[in-house]
Parts: structure tokens; sequence; C-alpha cells
């Protein structure tokens, strides 16, 4: 396995839909690659990131405004 | 019955505390998901508002067949386009500069950065954040949508298959490319 085609099966070995026989292609070389180690870590650490920073409480304005809005439509 | 079955037998027979516990249980999820669409506070308040009432006013046309959830959130990515096209602001770009490189023979070429432990929450600061969302915001529609249902909804590959009535595999294929773009972007800021 070379590193481009590690980089273009990162997103099936992290959705666990891989063949057990690539599965085993992949760690193999990731195990000897550190430059696909640092690839690999850094694609996780991005999807953790967009989660932790994009996640938006409503906030308390909006939700008084929702509540009012829903009284005047819909009771 | 599931709460959403409870839930749903409550609006359909148009019993108003029903859509204060739907506005609890959805209300949420509905701005998030339109906040990573737009970018937008007001704009994001005007599509939980509508999706909220649509819900209200359509909940006799819902078929079982998905999830509330899945209707709810097409109902809101439909508002959220449409805001998107109202605005007309396509400031997305083309994700192919962003990709990662290689040499002829398949290596990397160019070491990889491990910055990885400087992604930790501890650490991260308000300028990422702007950053982060900056790029997201250029993603066009199509790569926008998969990421945020997946990355910022945190929602699983079939249910953003089946809200955006795209296969697996195509879910996926966006999905990994957006992922690359940001991990791109968030590659320079660490590696400045």
């Amino acid at each position: 396995m070379r590193c481009e085609d590690l980089v273009g099966l990162i997103i099936d070995y992290t959705e666990g839909n891989m063949s057990p026989v690539l599965r085993k292609e992949f760690e193999r070389h990731i195990g000897d690659c550190s430059s696909c180690v640092a690839f690999f870590d850094t694609y996780k650490k991005t999807s953790e990131i967009t989660r932790t920073i994009c996640c938006e409480d409503i906030p308390p304005d909006v939700k008084d405004r929702l509540k009012l809005f829903l009284k005047k439509n819909i009771r | 019955m599931s709460d959403d079955l409870f839930l749903l037998e409550r609006l359909k027979n148009k019993d108003p505390a029903a859509m204060d516990k739907l506005a609890d249980i959805y209300g949420g999820k509905i701005y998030n998901l339109a906040m990573g669409m737009l970018k937008n506070q007001e704009d994001a308040e005007d599509v939980l508002q509508d999706t909220l009432l649509q819900v209200y006013m359509k909940i006799d046309t819902f078929r079982s067949e998905s999830a509330l959830s899945s209707w709810i959130y097409k109902i809101a990515l439909n508002f959220s386009y449409m805001k998107i096209r109202k605005n007309k602001k396509d400031n997305s770009i083309s994700l192919d500069e962003s990709m990662p490189q290689f040499k002829p023979d398949g290596m990397h070429l160019n070491i990889v950065a491990n910055w990885s432990e400087k992604g930790d929450s501890a650490y991260l600061t308000k300028e990422l954040g702007i950053i982060l969302k900056d790029n997201i915001a250029k993603l066009s529609e199509k790569y926008r949508t998969v990421l945020v249902l997946r990355d910022v909804e945190g929602l699983s590959t079939e249910e953003v298959a089946d809200i955006t009535g795209m296969t697996v595999p195509a879910v996926k294929s966006r999905l990994h490319r957006a992922r690359l773009f940001l991990r791109e972007k968030l590659s320079e800021y660490y590696n400045e």
C-alpha cells in the first residue's frame, strides 16, 4: 500500500467498513510511515475540532423569540 | 412507544404542548444545522422558526418510512438552501488545490507535521474557530451539507444518506474531500 492509497482509505478505516485483508495492509503501512501516522492523527483531529467548535447552543434571546413565535402562530 | 412516536401522535392531534416538546428536542439540532450551513445567526433563527412551524403544519404528510428526525432535518436543510439562494452569496471554492499531494511513487510529497496534540480542546482558540467556520462556509453546498450533518450534528453516514437522498459511498466521498480540505486549512494554521 502506498501513502496515496492510505489517504484515500482513511474514511473507510475510521467508519469500520474495510475488509480484514485491507485493514491489515492499512495498519502495516501506518506502522512503518510517520507521515501517514501524522496524516491519520490530524485527519481524525479535524473532525473532532469541527464538532467541538461548531456546536452552537441556541442563544437565550433566540429561544425567547422562538417561544413567542410558536405561541403567535400555533395557539 | 418511543419518544418520537409519542411526540408524533401528539403533534398529529395538534396538541400545542407537543410543540414545546418538539422545540426542546429538535430546536438545538435545527439551529446548529442552520448555523453550520449559513454562518449567520439571523438566518439560522429564521430557519429554526420556519422549520418548526412547517413540521407542525405538515405533520399529517409525514410518512413513517424514515425517522422523524430525518424528515425534520430535510425540512431544515430545504429552508437553509432557500436562504443560501436568496442571499446569492456563493463563495464556494474548488477543493482540488487543497487536496494532499503525492510523489509519482505515491509517497507524501512533503513531510506531514503532526499537530494533532495542539488541537486538543484545551488549546482551541477563538481565532481557530473563525478560521474553521470561514472555511466551512467556502465549501460548496453539497460538501457543506454532508460535513455539517456528519461532523457537526454527529449523525451516522447512513442517516446523512437518508436525509440527502444520496448513496452511502457518495456521502463518504464528499465527506472525505471536505475533511481533507479542512485538514489542510488547519495544517496551515498550526504550521504557520
